[in-house]
Parts: structure tokens; sequence; C-alpha cells
């Protein structure tokens, strides 16, 4: 008997989906590939091994090269000139042996027939300031680039090399075998360029009213370029977008410098006591100890009297770094220096700033304090920050990072006033560059080919830092009541992502290929990982899966399979389809709610189910006495009248209940008077869980969250039911903005005509 | 790399010259959003979107010593926005010019937000919009305009070469 009923309820339902199919096609459909949204990325991403495995963490042949330097360098003020020498120890832990070395050398974009010069077209400017012009038409073009005086092996033998654009090749007398240690030297120099007028991530700035700069230099030596597994040499060429892929190791540096700069770099100073004063050094030595509040040690008095005065004495500043992937430093008279202590885990770590006077009063209020959150909300979610130091330089125009010391923007007018968007672009831009020491300066991922591994995850971080920022410092962001991120909450990608299709790329994109590589690369990356976190994963498991991803490739190379995979193996979550719409694809979130229809329990078949059954040459009295009939409320059949306990309208339900009084207690459970159908409906490409509330006439509501499967066999639409005993008056999709859906005009259930800005700006002036 | 939007202003300028080894500009980006929604009782409303620092361009290139977001000088901001957006955005309907009227303006995070209305006392043919905004000021300028009506919506992405174009209602 059973089997009997399951072939007619077969029957059935295999009919209605028949007679939703009307026309019938005279030409066979042609077959497909798979193109389920849900379909796992077996195809883009590359196959697993023994340097990188299919849980995302380094395999048991992970290796990665040891780039150690030792460098003097010489900083000559008056004529804008840097020079240097430097002794690099290539270690080989690869299983390769090399018969060549790759060597970045950056400062060659700004070489007068760069190519990187001519990389964009554009024509002719409407409007031109005139310095722009004399420059542009008049001037003779900056006189940039490495002049590289020779390339020596240690014993002082001439090392052939070869200039590819920003690239050199140096071809060794015999390979450096797997496990072996090289070392040789390069001696150089390059003129400094105005970075404000060249726009520029390294330079100087000149102030014309007291005739000094301030140097923040970068990209300043050649560097090794990284070999691995991926990329084998990764020397794709500078352009100016993609950044930087490197090496980690020691790095020792003397630099030479006027007497009276002050100078911060990456890495432990070693001889404070022979470079500052003995007022600053006392200032220095207590700072170290000063964990509430910075202690400043070059004052603003004491630089005004100094930028008159130009030394022609010189210091040399001696620094030690370890475990680095690149070297940076500022150095000026003009600077003011304060720093405080900050606790991170076990370890003390110094929270430090240097600005000229220009900068305050802005600087000595912030800036400090925004390394020191920094520290500790990122330490919090990846690993305790491992370095000696955290240096903020305040350099105009800049935002830009390097190991233990970054460049920021975000300087008041001329009279000291400054608005709320320099005050918060200011700690935004600190916490972004510091929070870059954990992306990519120690988690290392290849910037030349990825801009989202780095930017796209500090950007999230960045989110979570200043709104901790907010709570912690409330009289900072006085009179609002949470910090404006300017990034990170879904409804504010909504805009890119609704956008037109031609001006959008893929995160999966090299950043000098894509358009918007602000909001490809920072801002869509960055709110993908907040919804990941708060409205996929929950909280709990994203922030498992983040921190280890963080840890296992702390110090290491790190590939966007090695994230995704991580994300994935630490969770149990399935996100294939997520990396797959949101990183691989520009699509986006719309969903809706299309229909709610109404049903009933009753005691008689629907014309629906009578049309199927006769189609079979049946009647309802040809069933077994064990179905239960729904009818929609709209149908005319449908004359049933108790809805204070509808069960009574189908006997069967009610015969089955009473047999069964142990597994059902009527009078203790309540039962379901109505059965809404709600169609969802989804124009959008990406997939997403359904967020729902369901709103009740007594007011109250329920919140249902509906996983992303439920769009695995339908991608246009879904229906669900909802058994209540209280009556549905709404139903409202992403009720609280949290999927970056772009249009919630479909959003509501009856359609709710949600008031546009337009619409609630005139009603506040009308108020 | 940092925050790109910040720098527009700045970058635009340099952008054009030397600027490889670029950090922040890397991409100019310069687009506006108008809204038009044309809702019942022929009321027409208009929402301009545009970045605060990229306006600021135009009205300082206008009064040097305005400055937006705080205003410095509300009463002159508005009206070199209206001299310049009446200018630059036009919209026929049907064969005649229309004119509408200033509401006024907010910002939103670094987006400055201008309305407009007007009311319309014949049945809408043809709508016909030149959007000429800051095209003067940036040459790689794009500015999209969103239509919408009770029935449908339409979009249309204008550029300096491509600054006009009209939509048929029946």
């Amino acid at each position: 008997m059973k089997k009997i009923i399951y072939v007619f309820s077969f029957l059935i339902v295999g009919s209605f989906n028949l007679l939703s199919q009307e026309t019938l096609e005279s030409k066979r459909e042609p077959g497909h590939t798979n193109n389920n949204k849900f379909k796992q990325l077996y195809e883009e991403f590359s196959s697993p091994n023994r340097y990188r495995t299919a849980s995302g963490a380094p395999g048991s042949d992970y290796y990665q090269q040891k780039v150690d330097y030792v460098m003097d360098l010489e900083l000559d003020d008056k004529n804008t000139k840097l020079y240097g020498e430097e002794t690099i120890t290539y270690t080989n832990n690869s299983p390769d042996n090399l018969d060549y070395l790759w060597i970045q050398l950056d400062q060659n974009i700004r070489k007068k027939d760069a190519p990187a010069l001519e990389k964009n077209g554009g024509g002719a400017d409407p409007l031109i300031p005139v310095e722009v012009f004399a420059a542009k038409y008049f001037d003779e073009p900056f006189d940039g680039g490495f002049n590289v005086n020779w390339v020596k092996s240690s014993s002082g033998i001439p090392l052939k090399y070869t200039i590819n654009n920003t690239m050199m090749r140096v071809d060794l007398p015999s390979p450096i075998k797997s496990g072996e240690s090289y070392s040789f030297k390069i001696k150089w120099w390059y003129n400094i360029n105005n970075h404000v007028t060249n726009r520029a991530r390294s330079g100087y700035e000149f102030f014309p009213k007291d005739g000094n700069r301030a140097y923040v230099i970068a990209q300043f030596f050649p560097r090794l370029a990284v070999y691995n597994d991926v990329e084998g040499w990764q020397n794709y060429q500078f352009w100016g977008n993609g950044e930087f892929a490197l090496n980690f190791g020691n790095y020792e540096v003397n630099l030479t410098v006027p007497a009276d700069h002050i100078v911060e770099a990456t890495g432990d100073l070693k001889n404070p006591r022979e470079v500052l004063t003995n007022q600053e050094y006392k200032r220095y030595k207590q700072a170290q100890n000063s964990f509430d509040k910075p202690v400043i040690i070059v004052t603003e008095q004491e630089v005004i009297e100094k930028e008159s005065k130009f030394s022609e004495k010189k210091k040399t500043w001696k620094y030690i770094a370890n475990n680095v992937r690149d070297f940076a430093f500022a150095s000026s008279r003009k600077f003011i220096w304060d720093m405080m202590a900050v606790k991170v885990g076990p370890k003390k770590v110094m929270a430090v700033s240097l600005y000229p006077k220009e900068g305050n009063p802005l600087w000595e209020d912030y800036s400090t304090i925004a390394v020191a959150q920094t520290l500790d909300t990122y330490s919090k979610y990846t690993f305790n920050y491992p370095y000696p130091k955290a240096v903020s330089v305040h350099a105009k125009n800049q935002g830009m990072e390097y190991p233990m010391i970054c460049w920021n923007y975000g300087r008041p007018d001329e009279d000291g006033k400054y608005s709320d968007r320099v005050k918060f672009g200011m700690i935004s831009v600190i916490i972004h560059e510091v929070g870059h020491n954990y992306f990519p300066m120690i988690v290392n991922s290849d910037e030349r080919q990825w801009g989202w591994m780095d930017e796209g995850l500090d950007t999230f971080m960045q989110y979570l830092t200043e709104q901790e920022f907010g709570q912690n410092y409330k009289e900072a962001i006085t009179p609002l009541e949470k910090y404006p991120s300017r990034r990170g909450d879904p409804e504010k990608i909504v805009p890119y992502m609704s956008g037109f299709q031609n001006n959008i790329s893929p995160i999966m994109s090299n950043p000098e290929n894509v358009f918007q590589l602000g909001p490809n690369a920072y801002a869509k990356p960055a709110t993908a990982l907040n919804i990941l976190r708060e409205t996929v994963m929950g909280k709990e498991l994203f922030d498992h899966a983040f921190k280890t991803y963080s840890k296992r490739w702390m110090f290491k190379h790190p590939t966007p399979e090695d994230f995704f995979r991580t994300m994935e193996d630490a969770s149990a979550v399935d996100l294939d389809w997520f990396w797959r719409g949101w990183f691989y694809s520009t699509d986006y979130v719309d969903i809706g709610v299309k229909e709610v229809k109404k049903y009933k329990i009753s005691s008689k078949p629907s014309p629906e189910v009578d049309k199927i059954l006769s189609a079979y040459g049946m009647t309802a009295n040809d069933l077994a006495p064990n179905y239960v009939f729904m009818s929609s409320d709209t149908d005319e059949s449908n004359s049933d009248n108790d809805s204070n306990n509808s069960i009574n309208n189908s006997i069967p339900l009610k015969k089955y209940l009473e047999e069964n009084p142990e597994d059902y207690d009527l009078k203790k459970n309540s039962l379901p008077k109505n059965f809404y159908e709600i169609e969802f409906e989804k124009p959008g490409g990406l997939v997403m869980p359904i967020i729902v509330d369901y709103i009740f006439k007594d007011g109250t509501k329920k919140r249902v969250e509906y996983p992303v499967q439920v769009w695995r066999k339908n991608d246009d639409s879904v229906k669900k039911v909802l058994a209540t005993d209280k009556e549905l008056v709404a139903v409202k999709v992403d009720p609280d903005l949290k999927t970056a859906d772009i249009d919630i005009s479909n959003n509501s259930w009856p359609k709710e005509k949600s008031a546009s800005d337009f619409e609630k700006f005139k009603n506040k002036i009308k108020g | 790399m940092d925050l790109i939007i910040f720098f527009k202003k700045i970058s635009i300028f340099f952008a054009l010259v030397l600027a490889q080894f670029v950090n922040n500009n890397v991409h100019d980006y310069y687009v506006s959003t108008t809204e038009v929604n044309f809702s019942y009782n022929n009321h027409l409303q208009i929402t301009i979107k545009v970045f605060i620092d990229d306006f600021e361009e135009m009205i300082q290139d206008n009064n040097n010593n305005l400055k937006l977001a705080p205003d410095s000088d509300s009463k002159k901001i508005d009206q070199i926005t209206n001299q310049y957006i009446f200018e630059k955005l036009k919209i026929k309907i049907n064969n005649s010019q229309l004119k509408y009227v200033f509401i006024g303006r907010e910002y939103k995070s670094d987006i400055l937000q201008l309305y407009y209305e007007a009311f319309l006392s014949e049945k809408v043919q043809v709508i016909t919009f030149e959007n000429n905004i800051l095209y003067d000021y940036f040459k790689n300028q794009q500015n999209i305009v969103h239509f919408k009506n009770d029935k449908f919506r339409r979009s249309f992405l204008f550029t300096k070469n491509n600054s006009k174009s009209s939509l048929s209602i029946n």
C-alpha cells in the first residue's frame, strides 16, 4: 500500500512540472557544461602540491628565499641626491640552482624615457594649471632613475649585469646551488624627486618658507626580486600600480644625514646616544616607559629654532632590522618627534610619530594614538605585532606603507584649522598604513600580481579598527556616535557594484589592468570580507579562520588560493560560491520578494489537484485516505470557513494526530492556521543567503535566514512556506542592509516605496 | 598604497604630467550621478551626486576663498553651484527647455548631493538630457544619469564627446 501512495505522490509532483512547461520545443536543446553558481573552483585554482597544500597551509616542501642587506647610505640634502653601497647575501632555499638573479630597480620608473610614462592614453587637457603646463611642455623632464656605478662579487670581481627597464639581471660566475648562499655588492646613486609635484611614493617635500626639505625615502635601493614556486622569478615590470613582491631578510643600515636632521627608519636604532642631544636622549629613554601618553622628544619650538640653521656637519644613524621585507626612512631637520609605549601581548612596542610643524595641531593630538589603536586591534584579530616599533610620518598627500614605518597625509590649513574630513582622513590613513605592517609586510603577499590581497584585507581590518577607535576615543569623534568609516559597510559598495559593467573589473585582476583601483582592490574585497564575517560565516567562524590564515602565512608568501582555502579549511563553510561570485566576477546582489500566497488546509482538493487527477482518470475518492489537501486563499472552491482550527478541515489529518497522541499533543503544540507561500526572486547574479523578516498583524516579527544553498537548483527564484498561527502582513528581505543588495525597491511585500534621498531632504527642510 | 579618492583633487593636475611612480591617484576616476525621478503629479525630482573634492575644484576656480564641508560661505557656494549646474545640466521636455529650481544640498561622507525639482505642465513625450558637468575640469569625467518613472528606468553614461541623449516615452 505504501508503495502505491508513493507512486501517486510522485505522479502528482511530476505532473505539476509537466503542466508548468506549456510550450513544447520542436528542436532539442543543446547540452551545456557545469555553470552552476556552486560549482567548486577546481578550474580556477591551481592544483595543491607539496609547496602549498589543499588546506591552504604551507606544504612540507614550502620554501622561501632569504636576502640580507648591509648598506651604507648618504643623503646629500643640498643637491638632493642619495648615494648607496650595499652588500647583498642571497640564500637559495629553493630546490633549484640559479644561474642569475633578478634585481628590482624601481627608481627607473622615473627615467626620462621610462615606458611607464606613456602607459596611459588621454587627450588634450581642458584646463591646466600654469606650473603643470610649464612642466609638461617647457621644462626638461626630471632626470631620475638609478645610476649603477658597479656590481661586484664579494671579492671585488665585476659581475655582468643587464638592465631591462625596472629589472636588472645579474649573471653569476657559477650557479647558486640549492641551499647555498652568495654575496655580492652594488654601488649606486640617484637624484631624489619632489614627491609632491611628482606624485610619488618616495621623495622630498620642499617648504619654501624656510627652505627646508622633508624626505620620505623608499624603493630607493636595488632589491632582490622574489623567486618562488608560483611565479619563478617575479620580474613583472614596475608600471606604477602593482606594488611590490619582496623577500624577508635582515638589514644593517648606516645612514648618514646632515647632523641636525631627525631620522626614523625600519628597524632598531642602535646608536641613539651618538645621534641625539643629551636632552633628546633623556626624553627618548623616558618614552620607552610611557604607556599612558606620548613623550615629545623633539618639540615644535626646538624645530623652529633649527629650521634656519643648515648644519654642515653629518651624523650616521645605525639601524638593525630582522625579518623584514624592505627598508625605508624619513629624514629632516623639520621633524617633531613623539612616541609612547604600547603593550601588545607580552611585549612592548613603541608607537611613534614624526611630523613637520605644518602637521600641527592635528598630528600631536591624533597620530600616535591612532598607531596604538591599530596595533591593538590588528593584533587581536591576527597575531601579536612582532616588530619593536610602528612609525607614522606626516608627508603631504602621502599614504604609503613600509615595514615599521609609513607616510601619511592630513594637514591643517595654515591658520591651524581643519575640517572633520581632514581629521578623519588622517586618522583613517594612519590606521590603514600602519595596518599594512600585517598585510603585506608580515603576511607577505605578492602585490605586483594581486593588489587586493593586502589592500582588501587591510581595508577590512581598517574598518574594524576605526570602529574600535571610535569606541575608545569618544572625544575624538564627538558629536558622532560611531567612527565615519568610508569603506566597509555593505551599502557603501552599492554605487560601485551597480555601476556600468564596462567600468568594473573582477577583484581577481592584476592592479595594472583594472578600472577604478580604489573600489576594486580596497573597498569591494573589504566589504566582501565584512559581509562574509557578519552575514555568511558569522563572527566566530570567520575570526578563527582569518586568524588561522594570518598565523599560517605570517613571515611567508601566500597566494589568493592559500587565503580562500584556509578560510574554508578552518571553518567547514563551503565558500567556493562566494569567491567565485565576489572575487572572480563582477556580479552583484539583487534579491527580492516576488509574491506571497496564502494557503489553508482544505476538505477538498484544489482545482489544480483535481485537474491532475483527472488527467489520470481519477478523482479524489480514488486516493488513499491519507492526504492533506491545501488550497490557496484565492481558490473559489475554498469554502471552508473554520479558520480557528483549520485542522478540522482535514479528516485524515485530524485522525492522524489523534492516533498519535504522544507525538502530537494537540493542546500543547501551537498549530499553524496559516500557510504562506513566499516566492523570492533574484535578478542579481550573486547568490546570497536570504535574510528575511516576516512581520505579523500583532506587531511581532520573525527573522529567518535561508541558507545560500536554496539557489542551487534554481538561480532565478525560490519559494518557501511559512506555517504560522499568526497573520502575515509584510515581508522584508535584507532588512538591515547587510548584503549590498543593489536594488531594494523589490525587497518588500506589500511593495513599499522607500523614501529617496530627495524626499527625505525635502521633508527635512519643510519640517 | 592607500586611499585613492582622497587624492583625486590633487592628483588630477599632476596625473596629467609626469606622474608615474604614482601611488594614490593611480586611476583617475571622475564620476557624477544624476537621478531624475519622474513621479506622480508631474513632479520631476533631480538628485545630483558628485565627489566633494571634485566639485570644490570648480567652486574654488570661481572663488579661491571658498571651501566645502564645512562650508566657508553657504550663500556664495549656493550661488556658484546653481549658476554652474543650470548651465551644465540641460533637460528638455518635448521641445522646450526645462526650468528646474534648487531645493538644497547636503553632504554624505565624501559626496555632495544637490537637489532640484520641477513641475511639468505638459505630457512628457520626449525627454532630452545634456550633461556637461565637470568636463571643463576633468578630461576623464563621466556623468551617469538614471531616469526613472513609474513604469521603467533607463541609464545613460555621458562623456565629454557624448554628452547628450534623448528618450521617448509613450
